[in-house]
């Protein structure tokens, strides 16, 4: 398991206030919370600022290198997965290893900001930039 | 990081850490690690741990944490493999005691930390020892994101006379785009000039096999069924691979409805993929499936138990989907995660992996299972046969030998090098895991041959495409599934590759392996 270096919120805290995460750039490092309803699924646009902070918000939230992201990484969906670059390697050349569990993001809006959220703790790190858009319907 | 295993805690460096404590603890208390054991005796490899010949300084992006790494010396760092193989490795009794300061580098050392033994059908016992670079290993990257053109390779012949074919293309990709209009079958007769079949320059074979994103290369290509060739340029993209590009259903000929699910990789995304697979197919009231991992390489054992309880559902309730067995010291504790060792279930909800965790898996509640396999069906892939046979479900397989591994390892870094040696087997529920040489179908007359499972002997066919009914492994399963009988057994002509008679070839679809694959 990865350890992220940015402070992390407590786990079911307090509902997040738009406030509680809008930080000046770069991305910043805060407690989202599921359960909030002003909270909405999103994707990117490609090619768009949002998209271009991304890699640097998923290893502030890791605490780790920028990964390899695709061109087209969150354009189509809501969800991201990180893994083990290795992951292609041990599974295709007949060795068929595993990897250690992957890091699962999600884009939200909330009150027009744009989060991306790890799963495993909730927290969030803001994307700057144009190119950010709410699915509709309810958060999740 | 639990390879195979996937629910064990990782060894990263952060551990290295904790284990040079322990082992500073230790050298105070009579070990040396400057000098080389005597034969046949082994200090614990904390002694040797994270002493570098060239330590590491700074932070380590995977951990955030400073390395571990103290100053030290080739012969401390290969007094640890020597320490760490005899403590962990499955077959250590196999291993000669050769002398650490007789090898100049690690890199040379390790390689003769392994049996040398042969295994029943006279074949390299251990076939899966090798390294990376950590730097290269703990890399992140979005899951299944590969530099390439959306085609992935089948190796029939890796040295000359070379035989490289497409078995897939990605849609949507520059393989499949109407200006290449690449598909299942083509062979590959060229690349930028240089002959495919016998041409020395290797370098340029494999730059174009397993390009960079952004790089383009001219293929000279023979199509299925084609008479004359063609050539297109192609230019590699990062692209996300799709591991369950394919899910349909069959009328059976007998009755009955016939999922079928192409299911090429255990990548993290392919939970999501399999869920919507398979309640798309529960849905449509399959009274059978033919699983097609002809080209699953395996990876994460825990979607291969998701898979296991969605085909067979409540007969895998309570019971053991794997259980690890490591060596003769350690019988009952895990060496590594040093916890009790545990077997790995039948997960009936999901985890995580790209589903939210906990939701409960749709299941299929068959009683057996029409697989079709190949060289490259491997680890986590057969993971999934072992676990079914193991609670009783019936599994018929078509195709040819799988790569028999049911083996499995904790990836461990030293100093910057990541390390792999096997440390356990697979068993199931029944205690069987005596499958290295693969699953073979009963009626198979050439290649490897491994345990033997109903079903057909039947080669690849690359002149249709994956999931069409008139391919002819799908063919024969729907076949069987319609209380037929085999087609003759085809006449494989069995090759040597890596070390294993292959009655079909290697899918390679990682460009991290290129100078492995192809021969002068």
């Amino acid at each position: 398991m990865l350890v992220a270096a940015a402070i992390a919120g407590p786990a079911g805290g307090p509902a997040m206030a738009a406030g509680d995460v809008a930080a000046p750039a770069p991305p910043s490092a805060a407690p989202a919370c599921a359960g909030d309803p002003t909270r909405r699924p999103a994707t990117l646009l490609a090619g768009s600022a949002a998209q271009a902070s991304l890699a640097r918000a998923v290893a502030q939230l890791l605490g780790a290198a920028p990964p390899a992201l695709a061109p087209d990484a969150l354009v189509g969906s809501d969800a991201l997965v990180v893994e083990r670059t290795a992951s292609g390697v041990a599974a295709s050349d007949g060795r068929g290893t595993g990897i250690a569990r992957p890091e699962v993001f999600h884009l939200v809006v909330v009150d027009r900001e744009c989060f991306l959220v790890h799963d495993t703790d909730d927290r969030a790190a803001r994307l700057d930039g144009d190119g950010c858009v709410p699915r509709g319907g309810a958060g999740r | 990081m639990c390879i195979h295993g996937g629910a064990a805690r990782p060894a990263t460096a952060r551990d290295r850490a904790a284990v040079v404590a322990a082992a500073l603890a230790v050298a105070s208390c009579g070990g040396d690690s400057s000098t080389a054991p005597a034969t046949g005796t082994f200090l614990p490899e904390s002694v040797f741990a994270a002493q570098c010949a060239a330590p590491r300084a700074g932070t380590d992006p995977a951990t955030g944490l400073a390395y571990p790494d103290q100053p030290g010396s080739v012969l401390t760092e290969n007094n640890w493999l020597r320490s760490w193989t005899h403590d962990t490795y499955l077959w250590y009794l196999d291993v000669a005691d050769a002398d650490p300061a007789s090898y100049a580098s690690p890199s040379a050392y390790f390689p003769v930390l392994k049996s040398t033994g042969l295994d029943a059908a006279g074949e390299a016992k251990d076939r899966f020892h090798f390294t990376y670079a950590t730097s290269v290993w703990e890399g992140l990257s979005q899951s299944g994101l590969q530099a390439g053109y959306g085609a992935s390779w089948i190796l029939l012949a890796a040295s000359p006379p070379r035989d490289v074919r497409i078995a897939y293309t990605a849609p949507g990709s520059p393989a499949a785009a109407p200006s290449a209009a690449l598909s299942r079958g083509a062979r590959v007769l060229a690349i930028d000039g240089v002959d495919m079949t016998s041409g020395s320059d290797v370098a340029t074979l494999n730059a174009g096999l397993y390009p960079t994103a952004g790089s383009s290369h001219r293929f000279t290509i023979l199509d299925s069924g084609a008479t004359a060739p063609r050539t297109v340029a192609l230019v590699a993209q990062d692209l996300v691979e799709t591991p369950v590009p394919t899910v349909s259903t069959f009328a059976g000929a007998a009755g009955g409805i016939v999922g079928y699910v192409l299911f090429n990789d255990h990548i993290a995304t392919a939970e999501s993929e399999l869920v919507a697979a398979f309640t798309r197919l529960r849905q449509a009231a399959v009274s059978d499936l033919v699983l097609d991992i002809r080209y699953n390489g395996g990876g994460y054992l825990d979607i291969a138990s998701e898979v296991a309880y969605m085909i067979a559902g409540g007969v895998t309730q309570g019971r053991t989907f794997e259980l690890q067995q490591f060596n003769d010291r350690h019988p009952t504790i895990n060496p590594v995660t040093l916890r009790p060792i545990a077997p790995t279930p039948f997960h009936a909800t999901s985890l995580g992996y790209s589903t939210p965790a906990g939701q409960p898996l749709p299941t299929l509640g068959l009683a057996r299972v029409f697989v079709l396999t190949g060289a490259t069906t491997c680890s986590a892939s057969e993971a999934i046969i072992n676990g079914l046979r193991g609670v009783g479900v019936q599994v018929i397989q078509v195709g040819s030998t799988t790569c028999g591994k049911p083996y499995g390892f904790y990836p461990t870094d030293n100093c910057g090098t990541t390390y792999f040696t096997i440390q356990f087997r697979g068993v199931n529920a029944a205690g069987f895991g005596a499958y290295p040489e693969g699953f073979t179908p009963q009626n198979a007359t050439s290649g490897t041959m491994g345990v033997p499972l109903p079903g057909c002997a039947v080669a690849d066919d690359f002149s249709h495409p994956l999931g069409d009914p008139a391919e002819s492994r799908l063919a024969a399963a729907l076949a069987l599934q319609a209380g037929g009988a085999c087609p003759a057994p085809t006449a494989l002509s069995a090759r040597l590759l890596r070390g294993r008679w292959l009655a079909d070839g290697i899918v390679a679809k990682s460009p991290w392996q290129e100078n492995r694959i192809l021969d002068r």
